[in-house]
């Protein structure tokens, strides 16, 4: 069956690809890449349009409801080498959310940033429950969720066991354990809301931030901002999302300029 | 009496008139063969059920079109109100033959009342032409390379028209408008009117000398990857005409116009060249060549020229595209300075992809490059190469070496601090290059989807542990109370055995009392058992002995006989 095909199954009825066709749908993204990689120099453009079918391809099973740290990771660098770096931020981002503490996706998503225009400055500083928190951002969901059962598990034993016999250090033990299990529960949680997207990033090469959800309302900036420029989601309007930028302003973006993360 | 009827007078003029009637707008009185001709039946003021048909007309096929039309329209002159209510019929009346054909009489009835039209006399001819329209594609043809423009000229040639009645002739514009706007890739161009218009003389098809429109559409297209460029074929509609009608003038000073009344569609069509689209060769091709093809200057500016080592100096390279015509620099990259060994010896060069900025025919790209160590003193000659496909060769220009000057930067090393250390060796320490992104992941562990759902497994799993330790503790609290419970049944029997003991060595009514109450407490802990109809005996015997007067020696004896038994 035809790429285009699949694509537009997906997109259009929600047909799910079998396992043979996801195989071969990821076989093709990595092929197209490799080949985008190695026309780079004697054929930039074939290249660029290599790189573009590869993406397409990573999108085809992002599409397809496969939400994997390290697929979401090359869809990024393809977006990177076919030179939309909106798309590739947004890429990154989400795969952060699989696994944080990958040390190629942060160099990649670090380098991505460094290529937007004109980046906007972020002027707000961390609250001290973020910085408290910093082990949330740095291991994987599956990670904490895993640490954060066992700890459950020990807690509730630690309690059952102590109703038979006496265990030394029990109340430390178990006021421990219940903590961590509670903080990496709420991690956890945590997580599962931000599934339902808050962020996102500019795709277009330039969108205008206007005061109000409509094209009548004034520009909130003398100039546009740029592709790649990442935002907070406050709320969602008809073909309008009102954000809050790095610098701490708030303004309205037309949802088709930006990549909801 | 006179102001009655003046009155009823005003009355008439102000009321609505509804004058009902029919008539039939009857085709024109010449036509051609196979081209249809409109009749047209309207009802006015006419509001029944309404099926008009017409009777076979000799030399047409006759067809009605199945919906009517229906308008109404109100007019007030002179305080007068009149409304009008249309209901139209289309009758297409297709010629078959030529020759002289009269359309007769036709009745239309509506209720009792019948309306009649006047017979017309139509003159049916051949067509006078039918329009010849003709396409022919140049331009480029055969190799280019990626990044050449492809040219491609579309002509078409339109047959002028000259209606044989009214001798009138259509200028080139208004038959440039009765082409269908499709073009395929000259669609853009026709649209912006893009296009030169000429009149030239040439031959149909038949051979007979006419005059022709010539149209000629230029557009532009680059080709964006190697392979054949295949470009849809191009197919024209137009709606050639046959028959004008004068339109109504709009104005004192408006000249003549004219309608088409009577038009049929004609096509042509047009194959585009084959096209083949090369990568320049890889033979001779310079390392930092990015695919540029044509002919280019190139200049570069650096900035600051005094630095310390590490810091960076941007180069503002600007190349100008020098070839003539149309120019599309969207995929024009700039050189690979990090594969200039010249370059890379002395300076950290990042590998990015940089994106310029197109402004005419200028492109700009902006590149930072740090010096490694003190002592370099200049920029030297950076290339810039592009395939030139006139001589089958790559060019390349060099631009001029820039002066520099880095400083060092002071630095503390560990050997100074310690001293004298012989060194056998001096390691190079390895500098990491910034920028770049890092390789792709491959394997089929991609397709494993990592997100995290509240699934029915993992709220069972959270769920278990406290609902164990429940389980565990309403077991044990459980078991606790049965044996509390136990305790105090043996402890009553117990107490109950006692007294009953004790009550022998009483007498009278202190010995019944005594038992009384001993085995009371006794039918409480056993109440329910085997045992209980003989204490509610005893009891009986104590009531007996109690308020019955009776005297009963055994009893005493009975009660601990019993609970022995339960003992």
């Amino acid at each position: 069956m035809n790429i285009l095909t699949l694509f537009t199954l997906c997109i259009l009825s929600s047909v799910q690809l079998t396992n043979e066709q996801q195989v071969a749908v990821l076989q093709e993204a990595q092929l197209a890449y490799d080949t985008g990689v190695s026309l780079q120099t004697a054929d930039p453009v074939a290249a660029k349009e290599s790189f573009r079918r590869s993406a397409e391809r990573f999108q085809i099973l992002v599409a397809d409801g496969i939400e994997n740290g390290l697929l979401l990771y090359d869809l990024g660098n393809a977006h990177v080498q076919e030179g939309q770096i909106g798309e590739a931020i947004a890429a990154y981002r989400a795969a952060d959310r699989y696994i944080p503490s990958n040390g190629r996706l942060q160099a990649n998503l670090v380098h991505a940033r460094s290529l937007v225009n004109n980046p906007v400055k972020n002027t707000s500083k961390k609250s001290t429950l973020e910085q408290l928190a910093f082990w949330h951002d740095s291991l994987p969901a599956s990670v904490r969720l895993g640490i954060s059962i066992v700890c459950w598990f020990a807690f509730w034993g630690l309690l059952s066991v102590r109703m038979f016999t006496h265990i030394p250090g029990f109340k430390t033990a178990t006021i421990f354990l219940g903590l961590f299990s509670a903080a990496l529960g709420v991690s956890i949680g945590v997580d599962l809301v931000e599934q339902q997207t808050s962020h996102g990033v500019i795709v277009f090469d330039e969108a205008i931030v206007r005061k109000g959800n409509g094209v009548n309302y004034a520009p909130l900036f003398n100039e546009a901002i740029s592709e790649g420029v990442e935002f907070e989601i406050i709320e969602k309007r008809p073909d309008w999302l009102h954000i809050l930028l790095p610098n701490g302003s708030k303004g309205w973006v037309k949802e088709e300029s930006a990549q909801v993360i | 009496m006179s102001i009655v009827r003046t009155f009823i007078y005003i009355l008439f003029l102000a009321s609505p008139t509804f004058a009902q009637q029919v008539y039939v707008q009857m085709p024109p009185s010449t036509g051609y063969v196979n081209v249809p001709m409109n009749l047209v039946v309207v009802y006015e003021n006419i509001e029944s059920p309404l099926s008009p048909s017409i009777p076979e007309i000799d030399g047409f096929t006759i067809d009605r079109i199945p919906n009517e039309q229906r308008s109404t329209q109100t007019t007030i002159i002179n305080g007068k109100m009149t409304r009008t209510a249309k209901r139209i019929f289309t009758f297409v009346l297709t010629p078959k033959e030529t020759g002289v054909f009269t359309i007769p009489v036709l009745t239309f009835k509506v209720g009792d009342r019948g309306f009649q039209s006047s017979p017309q006399t139509i003159t049916i001819q051949d067509p006078p032409t039918g329009g010849a329209l003709e396409l022919e594609i140049s331009g480029t043809n055969g190799d280019v390379y990626i990044g050449q423009p492809i040219d491609l000229t579309l002509k078409i040639f339109i047959e002028q028209f000259t209606d044989p009645n009214l001798g009138v002739t259509l200028n080139a514009q208004a038959m440039v408008s009765l082409l269908d706007r499709n073009l395929g890739i000259f669609t853009k161009s026709f649209e912006e009117q893009q296009y030169q218009l000429r009149q030239i003389q040439g031959k149909t098809d038949a051979g007979i000398p006419t005059t022709f429109y010539e149209v000629s559409i230029h557009t532009t297209v680059w080709p964006e990857t190697s392979g054949p460029f295949i470009l849809e074929p191009v197919s024209i509609l137009m709606n050639y005409p046959l028959a004008l009608q004068k339109a109504r003038g709009i104005g004192f000073f408006r000249g003549d116009s004219y309608n088409v009344t009577q038009s049929h569609l004609i096509a042509a069509h047009g194959e585009m060249p084959t096209i083949n689209v090369l990568t320049p060769p890889s033979k001779d091709q310079p390392m930092w060549y990015s695919g540029a093809v044509g002919n280019y200057d190139f200049r570069v500016i650096a900035d600051p020229t005094h630095v310390k080592v590490g810091e960076p100096i941007t180069l503002t390279m600007r190349i100008t595209d020098r070839t003539n015509g149309p120019i599309n620099l969207d995929f024009l990259s700039a050189p690979h300075l990090d594969r200039v060994p010249a370059l890379t010896d002395h300076f950290r060069v990042p590998d990015t992809p940089l994106g310029g900025i197109a402004e005419g025919r200028t492109k700009t790209f902006t590149q930072s490059i740090r010096p490694r160590s003190e002592g370099v003193t200049e920029i030297p000659p950076l290339p810039m190469s592009w395939y030139d496909p006139i001589s089958d060769t790559y060019q390349t220009v060099w631009t001029k070496p820039i002066t520099i000057s880095v400083e060092a930067v002071a630095t503390v090393s560990a050997s100074d601090l310690v001293g004298d250390i012989a060194r056998t060796t001096q390691a190079t320490p390895l500098t990491e290059v910034d920028g770049g992104i890092l390789a792709n992941y491959t394997g089929e562990d991609l397709l494993k989807s990592q997100r995290i759902t509240l699934s029915p497994l993992l709220i069972g799993a959270i769920a278990l542990p406290p609902t164990l330790l429940a389980s565990i503790f309403f077991i044990l609290a459980y078991r606790k109370r049965s044996q509390k419970s136990l305790r105090s049944t043996k402890g009553r029997i117990k107490h109950a055995t006692y007294s009953i003991r004790l009550a022998k060595s009483l007498v009278g009514e202190e010995q019944v009392q005594s038992l009384s109450t001993a085995l009371r407490e006794l039918q409480n802990v056993k109440a329910g058992s085997d045992v209980s109809k003989d204490i509610d005996t005893l009891l009986s015997r104590c009531d007996a002995m109690q308020f019955g007067g009776c005297n009963d020696d055994t009893l005493a004896k009975d009660a601990e006989t019993l609970v022995e038994s339960i003992l």
